[in-house]
C-alpha cells in the first residue's frame, strides 16, 4: 500500500517543492502578464486559488462517478464554472480590480495549474488531501506573483503596493513593466531557484557522504580492535 | 448501466448544474455589475465636463448622449459615449465637448482591454490629457501616441462627427 504523506506536508509542499511557478512550470501566461503591479499578482492568485480549491474539492467529490473517457470534459466545466463565479463577482464588487485583470480573469480556465492540480491529484485522492493540495498550490502561486509582482513594481514605477518606495528622483525602468521585463524577472528568479536547490542538494549528499566515510572508519577501527 | 448512457448523463448533469449555479450567481451580480457600470458613466460625464453639476440624457439620438448642466442649469456641453475598435478589443469612451460643438474638452476611458503595462497607459492622465482642447470640425490634428491604439482613438473622434450632425451648438 502506498505510503500517504502527512497534511501538513501535503499543504507545505506546494509552497516550495512543488511551487506552480518555479518548480512546476505552469500559468505562465498569467505570471508574466498581470505582474506589472504586486496589487494585481495578488488578485490574480487568488482568483486562481478559489477556483483551484473549490475545483479540486468537487473534482474529488465526484472523482468515481465520472468516465474516464469524459473526464478532461467534466473537469473543465467544473472549473470554468467557478471561473464565472470569480468574474461575475469581481465584476460585481470589486470592479476596479476587474477591470485592472483584464480578460486574464476569463483566461483561468486554461490555467494549466488548475486543470494539472485535477488531474494529478484530486481525481486520485480523498477531498481533505485534495483542498490541501490546492491551498498549498495556490499560497504557493500567491507568493511566486506576490515576488514577482513587487520586484517589478519597485524597479518599474518605484513603488510596492502602491506606496512610493524608492525616491523621487529614481527614474523608473520602464523595460520591467513591459513583456520585457517579466521574462527577464521570472528568468533570473527561477534560476536564483534552481542555484539553490542544486546547492541544498549537494549539501545533503556532502552530509551522507561524510556520515557514511565516519561511520565506515568506525567499522574498521572496531574491526581492527576485535 | 451502458457506457455511453452513463457518459451522456454525466455530461448532462455536470451542464445543468454548472448552468443553474451560474444562473443564481448572475442573478445576484446582474444589477450589482449594472450600477456599477451607471455609476462609472455618470462619473465620467463629470470628468470629462469638469463644471458639469448635472445632466440631462437626450434621448433623440442613438447612442448615448447627455446635455451637461453647470450650477445655475446653464448648459456647458455634451457628454457622449463611443465605442469602437482598440489594439486588442473594444474601447468605450466618453468624449466631453465644448457648448460650440467646436472643441474636445477631455476624454475619459471607460472600457478598455489592452495590453497590461504600456496599453494600458492610455487611461493614465499624461495619455489623456493629450485630447484636452482638440480642435473639431477644422480636423483633429494627428496626436503622437506609444501605440496603435492612438490611431483608433483619433478615428474615435473624427467619427463623431456622425454625432456632431445631430446636434445643435448650445
Amino acid at each position: 500500500m502506498k505510503k500517504q504523506v502527512s497534511y501538513s506536508r501535503e499543504y507545505l509542499k506546494g509552497l516550495w517543492e512543488i511551487n506552480p511557478t518555479f518548480k512546476q512550470i505552469l500559468g505562465m501566461c498569467p505570471t508574466l502578464a498581470v505582474t506589472v503591479s504586486a496589487i494585481n499578482g495578488i488578485a490574480m492568485a487568488l482568483a486562481t486559488t478559489f477556483v483551484l480549491i473549490f475545483s479540486s474539492i468537487i473534482i474529488s467529490m465526484v472523482r468515481k462517478l465520472i468516465p474516464n473517457q469524459v473526464r478532461i470534459a467534466a473537469y473543465i466545466v467544473i472549473v470554468a464554472t467557478f471561473v464565472t463565479i470569480v468574474d461575475l463577482v469581481m465584476k460585481a464588487a470589486f470592479p476596479v480590480l476587474s477591470k485592472a485583470l483584464g480578460p486574464f480573469i476569463p483566461l483561468i480556465v486554461v490555467n494549466c495549474i488548475i486543470l494539472g492540480r485535477a488531474e494529478a491529484f484530486a481525481s486520485k485522492n480523498t477531498i481533505f488531501r485534495s483542498f490541501l493540495d490546492a491551498l498549498g498550490n495556490g499560497t504557493g502561486f500567491l507568493i511566486s506573483l506576490l515576488v514577482l509582482g513587487s520586484i517589478r513594481e519597485l524597479l518599474g514605477s518605484g513603488t510596492v503596493l502602491g506606496y512610493a518606495v524608492l525616491p523621487e528622483s529614481y527614474d523608473p525602468m520602464i523595460i520591467m513593466i513591459l513583456p520585457a521585463g517579466a521574462f527577464l524577472t521570472l528568468g533570473l528568479l527561477m534560476g536564483l531557484a534552481n542555484f539553490y536547490t542544486a546547492r541544498k542538494e549537494r549539501i545533503s549528499i556532502e552530509a551522507l557522504r561524510q556520515k557514511y566515510m565516519i561511520e565506515t572508519e568506525d567499522k574498521q577501527l572496531i574491526e581492527a580492535g576485535a | 448501466m451502458n457506457k455511453a448512457v452513463h457518459i451522456l448523463l454525466t455530461l448532462m448533469v455536470t451542464g445543468i448544474i454548472a448552468g443553474g449555479v451560474l444562473a443564481l450567481v448572475n442573478i445576484w451580480a446582474e444589477p450589482r455589475i449594472a450600477a456599477n457600470q451607471k455609476r462609472e458613466t455618470e462619473e465620467a460625464i463629470y470628468l470629462v465636463q469638469k463644471n458639469g453639476k448635472s445632466y440631462e440624457e437626450i434621448k433623440t439620438v442613438k447612442g448615448e448622449l447627455f446635455k451637461v448642466f453647470d450650477g445655475q442649469k446653464n448648459p456647458v456641453g455634451y457628454s457622449f459615449v463611443y465605442e469602437g475598435n482598440g489594439f486588442q478589443g473594444k474601447i468605450r469612451l466618453m468624449i466631453g465637448i465644448e457648448p460650440g460643438l467646436d472643441k474636445v474638452t477631455s476624454i475619459e476611458i471607460l472600457e478598455q482591454t489592452e495590453t497590461p503595462g504600456l496599453g494600458t497607459k492610455v487611461t493614465e492622465h499624461p495619455y489623456k490629457d493629450q485630447y484636452n482642447g482638440l480642435t473639431i470640425g477644422t480636423g483633429i490634428e494627428w496626436v503622437k501616441g506609444k501605440k496603435p491604439v492612438s490611431r483608433m482613438k483619433y478615428r474615435r473622434l473624427q467619427e463623431q462627427r456622425y454625432h456632431q450632425n445631430q446636434l445643435r451648438p448650445l
